[in-house]
């Protein structure tokens, strides 16, 4: 048994290119993603970090390997969070970005698969995605994040 | 309710939760971010809510089950395409860190076949984004139109 994908859809007044860089220049995650920035460079094979700052700078939160590549439009990589802990023991699961243009506006879908039957890291991202996300589109459409999160969100 | 919902959809907006229940409420402004369809809500538990289809004709009825302006408001939904039993829809507006959060929820009362599950998933998650965009910069979505499923 296992637990379903986590989907979520979100339509961005931006350019495919446009989500892609946030999501993959390294340093913009930092306004939308709890202040993290990653490294990668995003091509298939390579590794990948996400990394904390401000109390925690340098602390590696979660890490992967990129699966698939296909600027801009679509991102598949392993998403395993750094241990110890439950959250880490459960092993890698799949993150999924899929980028398609739609007229003047993009539409972003991201699946996350692959957990096991009872999953804590679903529940974390379940309620991660969506203020992720969320912050990309205000950071794209008005130059700003938002910071949907507070302390007991990343617990 | 105390059960637990068939579908939720949220977004988080830079916004006070006043200003979302506005434009969730006010008819004049739907059809901006319902594709063209206009929403109307009554005021006390138990009057009507409707939608209507652009030309004025009845797309959903149903009738307000909870309001609690600006936090929650939930209807009955029956629509005229699908066939299927009527839902609940509620609609949550919290505050959550700097921003607001806007929930959507589902309740069902037969299985849904996927065809519709994927057309709601996809008509929220644009009408969310739309909602959100109309808050935070003052602007419409380009207009985007979406048709029910074959």
């Amino acid at each position: 048994m296992s637990d379903p994908d986590f989907v979520h859809v979100i339509y961005i007044r931006a350019t495919p290119q446009a989500i892609w860089d946030a999501l993959t220049d390294g340093e913009s995650t930092a306004h939308f993603w709890a202040a993290r920035t990653n490294e990668s460079s995003w091509e298939k094979g390579a590794s990948l970090r996400f990394i904390a700052s401000g109390e925690r700078e340098g602390c590696v939160d979660f890490s992967g390997e990129v699966l698939e590549s296909d600027p801009p439009r679509l991102l598949r990589y392993s998403f395993h969070i750094t241990g110890p802990g439950p959250m880490h023991d459960e092993g890698p699961s799949i993150v999924t970005y899929r980028i398609e243009p739609s007229r003047d506006l993009t539409r972003l879908t991201v699946t996350h698969s692959g957990f096991p039957a009872g999953s804590k890291v679903r529940e974390g991202v379940s309620g991660g995605w969506p203020r992720i996300l969320s912050g990309l589109k205000s950071w794209l459409e008005t130059g700003q994040g938002i910071e949907p999160w507070s302390r007991a969100d990343e617990e | 309710m105390d059960r637990k919902p068939d579908r939720v959809l949220l977004t988080f907006i830079a916004a006070p939760p006043e200003k979302a229940w506005a434009l969730l409420t006010d008819p004049d402004r739907t059809p901006e971010w319902f594709m063209g369809h206009r929403m109307e809500v009554g005021q006390a538990i138990g009057d009507r809510f409707q939608v209507l289809a652009p030309g004025g004709k009845l797309h959903i009825r149903g009738e307000v089950l909870a309001i609690d302006p600006p936090r929650r408001l939930m209807v009955s939904w029956q629509d005229s395409i699908t066939g299927l039993p009527p839902i609940e829809v509620e609609w949550l507006i919290e505050s959550a860190g700097e921003a607001t959060r806007l929930t959507v929820h589902e309740y069902h009362h037969a299985e849904v076949p996927e065809k519709w599950l994927k057309a709601g998933r996809e008509g929220w998650s644009l009408i969310l984004a739309v909602m959100k965009t109309m808050l935070e910069t003052g602007k419409s979505f380009p207009p985007v139109k979406m048709e029910p499923p074959q």
